[in-house]
């Protein structure tokens, strides 16, 4: 087993009185699919807000290759290689692809001081990166606003691997898809592992999530309740977990 | 800031006013209440103030707002009273809110006029106009007669369509030209707006569209520039003939260029010496004769009783002979 | 309509309402021409032309605020500032050269006041620059003191009327400032990053954007190409009124938004707005040229535009929809 790319250890968070989060412990390898499940306010988005960045932990703390990191913004959460493609995308519909991609990292020659893009280069290395992921798009140069959900979705992660991303978050990104374009995204996640990047995938849709995740970790009333193979679980014992039917689940929250 | 500065010009003005009225007792007291202060056009009737001043023996107050605002020119107004004036004219601002302070002066027996800008339903003693729209009107078409001929196309750039006074002016050169020239062909009135910009364009499409055109008036002041330059842009001096109701600061380079040939407007110096002579007629309690002749004016100022107004005479012709006598 | 590219791959590449605007224009020609025969000749090609400098350079500048979802009403006032700048220099006798700069220059520093107030302040674009408008225009007031600079001298003109390689000075620096703006819109990252900016500040900002400094840049930039306007409203006209400008900022507002950027942001078209421009000039001229009023060349000139973006609205049936999506 390779050597984690992320851990956290007692990472807890309180808002005012209200603990969101208590006591995760979890670990992030490069190269696999890691699914958070948990009903609505288990605790998932508040874990991910604090992995990339946007919110600081209240307790515990995180370690990036076995070095601890704090993050102020995620901005630093970025430069260690976080990415996260938010439900909402970020995208610029009036822009091209490759403009997306490179929006606010633009490749850039210098003329008199001036920078000019290197729109060919930029070009060819997002053309490289579409087609590593195997999403086909028929017109690159047209804007992205123009494209289906799935396809946005590409591009979306083709950003997050140009900004060399080893971990990517992934917030309900099927959520809004048809279930064409959910294929093809569910195959886009695992190319991604594919390559060697750890990806974090939030979704409500278990059998999804059985189908695309190596990992399993189940949030519940901010805790992290359970942590399964995919290959060794099936959609019951998930079920179970989540709504705390499960005897693990019973039994942990008892002690507590 | 502004306020500041203007409470500082008020105080200032106010002491001058404390200071002559020491000096000078025995001397019967006039007044002018200007729309702005430290404009050109108000210099000059100042000027025109100071000369009736000297020559009438009086003492002649000169204060007024620095920016256009009626409430500051009525305090003015006030203070003036209060202190013991016994003649004061206003350019009006708002002549719906001046009646008020002409009660009040008439209440301290002090005589309340206006000059250059009335309020007809104020109750003031008499008004002392400039010119009347008829003049004007019927002044530029004859002057223009006597240099194009009368049978001449003469095109009309005018500013706003809604300015109720140029919109009088172009009625009455209408009128004058179908009453005495029936041959003079004037265009139908073309409307600049407020910018040279506009003015100079709508001037160049009119001279494109008009081969024959022999003049252009320009009817607001705004629009003087605008013609100018598009006679001149055009290649046009001597063929064209710009003129307007252009003062001679405005209009200067463009007599002397030839660009225009004329322009008609009056003189505000000799309608500041008319406002203090008719001040020192107010506080004598003599009336006015339906014709005046005063020695320090070129022309006689008529008086209409019915409309309580004096008038200074026909309008003044500047050209580029005489352009530089003036400075407003 | 097919998805509106954005990266033309050409200056002179060409969308649906660019060739629009160019058969609008050529057609306008075509019926000027045969409705009056003073139409198609060589000087009145020139006067529209001329007539489109200002508008021309105010244009490009407006172009990019509103592609980056701002606008700046008080655009035209800045125009008279600086004018007032470069009158004061050229009414002193300085060197023409020293006014050439000091256009650009003073309409720099009000850029970087505008974009003090709109984007360090937070103040949307359009109140920030209405309150603007109001203390530019009584700047003006205060600084012109009620009289306008004319009769300025022609050393600016002499130098801006001339020939470079057998191309009109004027023209020229149209071409640079259009290649100039085409470039930093289209071939460098400020370009992309205004137009992320104007199709959404909050993902634009989460992209990295330095949206902060992007937008101020692009005030001044604005200001800039306004300074220059001025310079050649000056050179031209030898005057400055005190309602200079007054019409400019909404002129190039219509001229924008016909030459196809949206008011909304995030999409423009420089060519779109040079067309819109040539096309308001035209019909000015044209219909003043024909024997229409001018009066009725603003409705004109409305007309054109809710037309305009009325059969865009109910082609597209959905008024806001801004990309047509593409079949999945």
């Amino acid at each position: 087993m390779t050597a984690p790319f992320l851990v956290a250890r007692n990472i807890g968070k309180r808002f005012g009185a209200l603990t969101a989060l208590a006591d995760v412990d979890l670990e992030i390898r490069p190269g696999e699919v890691l699914a958070l499940l948990g009903d609505n306010g288990a605790g998932k988005s508040t874990f991910i807000k604090i992995l990339a960045g946007a919110h600081p932990p209240s307790d515990g703390e995180l370690l990036i290759e076995g070095k601890a990191v704090a993050f102020a913004s995620p901005k630093d959460a970025a430069a260690s290689g976080i990415a996260t493609i938010f439900q909402e995308l970020a995208l610029s519909e009036n822009l091209s692809i490759a403009e997306n991609v490179f929006l606010g990292r633009e490749l850039k020659r210098s003329i008199f001081g001036i920078p000019f893009l290197k729109r060919a280069e930029m070009r060819q290395r997002v053309d490289g990166l579409l087609q590593e992921l195997d999403a086909h798009i028929s017109d690159p140069e047209a804007p992205v606003g123009s494209l289906s959900g799935g396809q946005r979705q590409a591009v979306a992660i083709c950003r997050a691997l140009n900004l060399n991303a080893r971990l990517v978050i992934m917030d309900e990104p099927t959520a809004a898809l048809a279930v064409a374009e959910t294929r093809k995204v569910l195959a886009l996640t695992r190319r991604l592992a594919g390559r060697g990047c750890a990806v974090v995938l939030i979704s409500h849709n278990i059998s999804e999530v059985l189908e695309v995740a190596d990992r399993i970790v189940v949030f519940r009333r901010g805790r992290k309740v359970a942590e399964r193979l995919a290959a060794e679980t099936n959609h019951e014992e998930v079920v179970s977990l989540i709504t705390g039917a499960h005897p693990d689940v019973r039994a942990l929250e008892k002690t507590n | 800031m502004l306020s500041q500065l203007r409470k500082v010009l008020a105080a200032s003005a106010l002491s001058f006013v404390v200071a002559t009225a020491a000096h000078a007792a025995d001397k019967h007291k006039v007044a002018f209440v200007p729309q702005l202060i430290g404009i050109p056009y108000f210099n000059a009737m100042e000027a025109g103030g100071n000369r009736a001043a000297k020559d009438l023996g009086v003492d002649f107050v000169y204060s007024g707002p620095v920016d256009t605002n009626p409430v500051d020119q009525l305090q003015i107004v006030q203070n003036l009273i209060d202190q013991g004036v016994e003649a004061v004219s206003v350019s009006v601002l708002d002549a719906s809110s001046i009646a008020p302070v002409v009660e009040s002066a008439k209440a301290k027996g002090i005589k309340l006029f206006t000059s250059d800008s009335d309020a007809p339903d104020s109750g003031r003693a008499v008004y002392v106009a400039q010119a009347t729209d008829e003049g004007l009107g019927t002044t530029i078409i004859d002057e223009l007669v006597k240099r194009v001929g009368e049978d001449a196309t003469i095109g009309i750039v005018s500013g706003e369509a809604t300015a109720s006074n140029l919109n009088a002016w172009i009625g009455f050169m209408q009128k004058e030209a179908a009453a005495k020239y029936p041959k003079l062909k004037l265009l139908a009135p073309q409307f600049a707006g407020g910018t040279a910009e506009r003015a100079a364009q709508i001037s160049g499409d009119l001279m494109a569209a008009n081969p024959d055109i022999k003049a252009i008036i320009a009817v607001a002041s705004s629009t003087c520039p605008g013609v100018a330059q598009a006679i001149e842009t055009a290649g046009k001096i001597g063929s064209v003939i710009g003129t307007g109701y252009c003062s001679p600061n405005t209009a200067r380079s463009y007599l002397k260029s030839g660009a225009f040939g004329f322009t008609v407007l009056w003189d505000p110096e000799q309608l500041g010496y008319l406002t203090v002579w008719a001040g020192k007629q107010l506080i004598d309690g003599k009336s006015f004769e339906a014709e005046n002749k005063i020695a320090g004016l070129d022309k006689p100022a008529t008086y209409d009783a019915a409309k309580g107004i004096l008038l200074l005479g026909p309008p003044a012709v500047f050209t580029k002979d005489n352009v530089d006598k003036f400075n407003f | 309509m097919s998805a509106v590219r954005q990266s033309g791959s050409g200056v002179f590449s060409m969308n649906g309402r660019e060739w629009s605007l160019l058969v609008a224009c050529l057609l306008a020609i075509a019926i000027f021409s045969v409705a009056s025969p003073h139409y198609a000749t060589q000087g009145n090609a020139v006067t529209v032309l001329r007539n489109s400098i200002e508008l021309l350079l105010i244009g490009l500048g407006m172009t990019l605020l509103l592609a980056m979802g701002g606008v700046d009403v008080s655009i035209g006032i800045v125009m008279g500032l600086a004018a007032i700048a470069i009158g004061r220099i050229l009414g002193a006798d300085g060197s023409p050269f020293v006014a050439l700069v000091a256009g650009p220059l003073v309409g720099a520093l009000l850029g970087c006041v505008t974009a003090a107030v709109v984007v360090l302040g937070r103040v949307p674009a359009i109140v920030g620059t209405l309150g603007l408008l109001g203390v530019y225009r009584t700047a003006v007031f205060a600084l012109l003191g009620g009289q306008w600079l004319s009769g300025l001298p022609s050393s600016l003109n002499d130098l801006l009327a001339t020939t470079v390689l057998g191309i009109p000075v004027p023209a020229l620096v149209i071409a640079v400032a259009y290649l100039i703006v085409w470039l930093a819109l289209r071939r460098t990252p400020y370009g992309l990053h205004l137009l992320a900016i104007g199709n959404s500040e909050e993902k634009a900002r989460l992209s990295g954007i330095p949206v902060i400094k992007v937008r101020f840049l692009t005030f001044v930039i604005s200001g800039v190409l306004t300074g220059i306007a001025a310079t050649f409203y000056v050179a031209t006209y030898r005057n400055v009124e005190t309602s200079i400008g007054s019409t400019s900022a909404l002129d190039a507002i219509a001229a924008v938004i016909l030459g196809g950027t949206s008011i909304l942001g995030g999409r423009c078209s420089l060519l779109g707005t040079v067309l819109g421009v040539l096309l308001l000039r035209i019909l000015q001229n044209g219909l003043l040229l024909i024997g229409v009023p001018s009066l009725w060349q603003p409705v004109v000139t409305g007309v054109l535009i809710i037309g305009v973006l009325g059969f865009e609205a109910v082609s597209n049936r959905l008024p806001l929809t801004r990309f047509q999506r593409a079949p999945a």
